[in-house]
């Protein structure tokens, strides 16, 4: 699969404060790519970067091997939403989608064509102030696919919706991923990433942490949330499990990784017998990375 | 591109309620203050011309459409900047605030482009609002007092002959105008700075109210410096009623107004054209 985006060694400062510190990845084409990290860690700025709403940086990025600095057109094949889904509120959601079309020289019929995929169709008339914050996060959607963009970039789509928002949002991104878009979404949450994406970045402070597909990747170690009553009490038992590590413990949960040969704790009966433990849960792989 | 802009600009502008404020308030309070002086003519007439009693015999009532609109435009030409201001604060501002920037520069659009077609309706509106309110009054004032000659006071008293009257208000028109659009543009240009319109408007009129003070305090170091600031010409249309017309001081007003404006603009463009969007 070849990349479609490079990143490559992207820097920003604000002052003195360093916001992107050489970051440097890669986006395959045709994948559904996070960019995982939390609040601070720089996948807004750089989602910013991209969208062209910053405009001064160090470092290059190319799009199909080109650099984005001597394309100025590259934005074309690029679809955003940059934090939340922002629309002039006092407008119709038809209104708001034919001033972007005018932006793009997009035609007036590919509003139906995209609200139909969000399925607002029935409410495009409808003031926007008048929508939930689900179905602007969905017209958000839609207006970043108006001009049929080959990249989508989304920063963090499930931001504030319910469970079946985000349903309906993971169903839309992976009719766009057979449909052959590549996706690209923010978040900080490692469910999302295990459950929609092949691939991802992991960044930190404004430094990336690893960049890695999830997909092919085999398994050899296992990582568990355990809640408790007592976390020095779990802390002191635990330590003598075989391939048990420590990876944080905070007040009243400890997150452990496994090697995946070792019986899973939650079905090791000397680890049932403590006491004070709450509940066991299994984490995302990506945890490890999350915490390092 | 320029004209889909200009389109989206003017649809954005017209669909929002806050851009009928300053015509709503016009079409009511014009036609108060020409009843208002339709009724109190004889006393107004007593406090304008009373003390030239002695000296001329007036035949009729001076009290008509041209002298109630000179007199509306006089003192309701001081209030126009906030009016002015009511796009021109949030046409930028607006957008940073309300987050909307992060959807429409997120596509192949020019910055330069983009505040350009904001320019031209902050431009149209200011236009457009300062003729509603200069002709407004006078076709009010006229179709309820009529018409007649206009008695205004210059080096004397001044009569100009019915005929005389309305290439003047035309005229005023224009002057009055040219200093609103300096107005509206450092509005418009502290609205690329701030992410409400509120502050724009505040310093706006707060730089009004300070180049007006420094007209009307005689002193020489103000005397100095008030020809060269656009604030010193807000009631300059009423040279429009002198005769002769002072062309001289309405070129140099007029160039005033438009350094200033291209100044203003000028660093609206330098400034957004850089500004990273971070709301």
């Amino acid at each position: 699969m070849s990349n479609i985006l490079t990143i490559d060694s992207v820097s920003k400062y604000y002052g003195k404060l360093k916001a992107l510190n050489e970051v440097s990845f890669t986006i395959p084409e045709n994948s559904i790519f996070a960019i995982l990290g939390p609040n601070g860690s720089g996948k807004s700025t750089l989602i910013r970067i991209l969208a062209n709403l910053i405009t001064s940086w160090e470092g290059d990025i190319s799009y199909k091997n080109i650099s984005i600095r001597n394309k100025e057109n590259y934005i074309n094949n690029f679809g955003f939403i940059v934090e939340d889904p922002s629309f002039y509120e006092y407008l119709s959601a038809k209104i708001n989608l034919q001033i972007l079309c005018r932006l793009t020289n997009s035609p007036f019929s590919r509003i139906e064509e995209v609200l139909s995929l969000v399925d607002l169709s029935n409410r495009k008339d409808e003031l926007v102030s008048t929508y939930s914050y689900g179905m602007k996060q969905r017209l958000g959607i839609a207006q970043a696919l108006l001009h049929d963009p080959k990249i989508l970039i989304l920063d963090e789509p499930n931001n504030g919706l319910d469970p079946v928002g985000v349903n309906q949002i993971a169903d839309i991104i992976y009719r766009l991923s057979h449909e052959g878009k590549t996706i690209c979404i923010s978040t900080h949450s490692l469910n999302e990433v295990d459950r929609l994406c092949s691939d991802v970045a992991i960044m930190k402070k404004g430094s990336l942490v690893v960049a890695k597909n999830i997909r092919r990747e085999k398994k050899v170690k296992r990582f568990f949330r355990i809640e408790t009553f007592d976390t020095s009490l779990v802390l002191s038992k635990i330590k003598n499990f075989r391939g048990v590590s420590v990876l944080t413990a905070q007040s009243n949960s400890i997150i452990v990784s496994q090697s995946a040969k070792s019986i899973p704790l939650p079905e090791n009966k000397s680890f049932n017998k403590i006491k004070s433990i709450k509940s066991i849960q299994s984490e995302s792989d990506l945890i490890e990375y999350y915490y390092a | 591109m320029l004209r889909s802009m200009l389109i989206n600009e003017a649809i954005k502008t017209l669909k929002k309620k806050r851009t009928y404020i300053s015509f709503t308030l016009l079409f009511f309070l014009v036609p108060l203050i020409v009843l208002a002086i339709g009724n109190g003519s004889g006393y107004l007439e007593m406090q304008i011309y009373g003390q030239l009693k002695d000296s001329f015999i007036v035949f009729g009532s001076l009290t008509n459409g041209f002298l109630s609109s000179y007199l509306i435009i006089a003192i309701l030409v001081g209030q126009m900047p906030f009016l002015a201001t009511i796009v021109a604060a949030e046409i930028v501002s607006g957008e940073y605030a309300k987050g909307t920037f992060r959807m429409y520069l997120s596509r192949p659009v020019s910055r330069y482009k983009v505040l350009f077609s904001k320019l031209i309706v902050v431009i149209a509106y200011t236009i457009i609002m300062m003729f509603f309110f200069v002709f407004y009054t006078l076709g009010i004032s006229c179709l309820f007092l009529g018409s007649g000659d206009l008695a205004v006071f210059h080096q004397g008293l001044l009569f100009l002959s019915d005929g005389d009257i309305l290439w003047r208000f035309f005229l005023a028109f224009a002057i009055s105008t040219g200093v609103m659009l300096s107005i509206s543009c450092l509005c418009f240009m502290l609205s690329t700075f701030f992410k409400n319109s509120v502050t724009p408007i505040i310093i706006t009129i707060s730089t009004v109210f300070i180049g007006s003070a420094i007209s009307f305090i005689p002193l020489e170091i103000f005397e100095l410096v008030n020809p060269f600031l656009f604030t010193g010409y807000i009631d300059l249309f009423l040279a429009a009623f002198h005769d002769p017309i002072p062309w001289d001081i309405i070129l140099n007003a007029s160039g005033t107004c438009m350094v200033w404006s291209l100044v203003f603009i000028y660093i609206s463009f330098y400034h957004f054209n850089a500004k990273e969007i971070l709301t």
